[in-house]
């Protein structure tokens, strides 16, 4: 199965508190195997310890900004996925899938090996999350995906 | 068909502003798939090498390459022939950045380690351009100077 690779990035924005970072849907024609995530901050050297989540959503959250996926082969068409990023609502029907704590200073990355990677079906929605903030971050996270279809 | 795999690796070298660190140019017959790429925190006369520094790191696809300092690299397989990159290190404010790929932040004292997974290939066309960023032209850095060892790993195919 071969696809085409894209990233969705949530750049240096302030968090005050547990909220969806990104919200993905995939197109009504393509499936999205989820291949990285990651969810990093740049203004503390504190250890603390907070919440990162992936989880399906049944409607995305509203009042997010859009961001057009960034593709990772130049030659390769783009992206089908709307990618919404920083919600202010955070939309509905939400499961978790992923629930791991996390040091800020180290940060949180999600690799999956490949039998392990999540499947997005199509018009499926994918949410990255932090679930737990002790104090106000700067945030830089992220969302690699393949499209296939 | 792979030409080899190689290495540009930007030696202890005194940091003080936000850049790119190192930087690699595909040659006209060949396309690079990044394989590694890492920034550490190094042991020098300048900054404490073992506190806790959070920075801001990216993979960034330039549209215009910097001027810097020139890396040979170095195949990992000595039997393997010359690379056809041009690869730089330390580079200048002069480089343009057209698309951000990876783009996060890491205690550089643990060191930030990039390591693509299968199928998750981030390729360089021919003549492409791709550079390893510290921090932001935004932003300075949190602490400065500050020794680094920065590094990116490609297959060469052509």
């Amino acid at each position: 199965m071969e696809g085409r690779v894209y990233v969705a990035r949530m750049d240096a924005i302030s968090v005050a508190a547990a909220k969806t970072l990104i919200d993905l849907t995939a197109p009504s024609t393509a499936v999205l195997e989820i291949l990285r995530a990651w969810i990093s901050q740049d203004t503390s050297e504190t250890s603390t310890q907070e919440v990162a989540e992936i989880g399906r959503k049944t409607a995305a959250g509203a009042g997010g900004a859009a961001f057009t996926p960034v593709k990772f082969a130049v030659g390769d068409s783009a992206s089908g996925v709307t990618a919404s990023i920083g919600p202010t609502g955070e939309g509905s029907g939400y499961s978790v899938l992923i629930r791991e704590g996390f040091n800020l200073v180290n940060g949180w990355l999600y690799l999956p090996v490949p039998e392990e990677r999540i499947q997005v079906p199509p018009s499926g929605i994918i949410s990255l999350k932090l679930a737990q903030v002790t104090a106000t971050i700067t945030v830089s996270a992220g969302i690699v995906w393949k499209e296939v279809g | 068909m792979a030409r080899g795999s190689y290495a540009a690796v930007l030696d202890p070298t005194l940091i003080s502003i936000t850049k790119i660190l190192v930087q690699i140019q595909a040659p006209a017959s060949a396309v690079l798939e990044l394989e590694r790429a890492w920034v550490t925190k190094a042991f020098g006369s300048a900054g404490d090498p073992q506190i806790d520094q959070m920075e801001r790191i990216a993979i960034v696809r330039q549209d215009v390459a910097g001027t810097g300092t020139s890396i040979t690299p170095a195949p990992l397989d000595p039997d393997a022939p010359a690379s056809g990159v041009t690869a730089k290190g330390d580079i200048g404010l002069d480089a343009d950045i057209s698309a951000y790929l990876f783009k996060g932040a890491a205690d550089i004292a643990a060191g930030w380690l990039f390591v693509p997974q299968r199928g998750e290939s981030l390729i360089v066309p021919p003549s492409g351009i791709l550079g390893l960023f510290l921090g932001t032209f935004e932003g300075a850095l949190r602490e400065s100077p500050v020794f680094i060892v920065a590094g990116l790993i490609w297959r060469e195919l052509g």
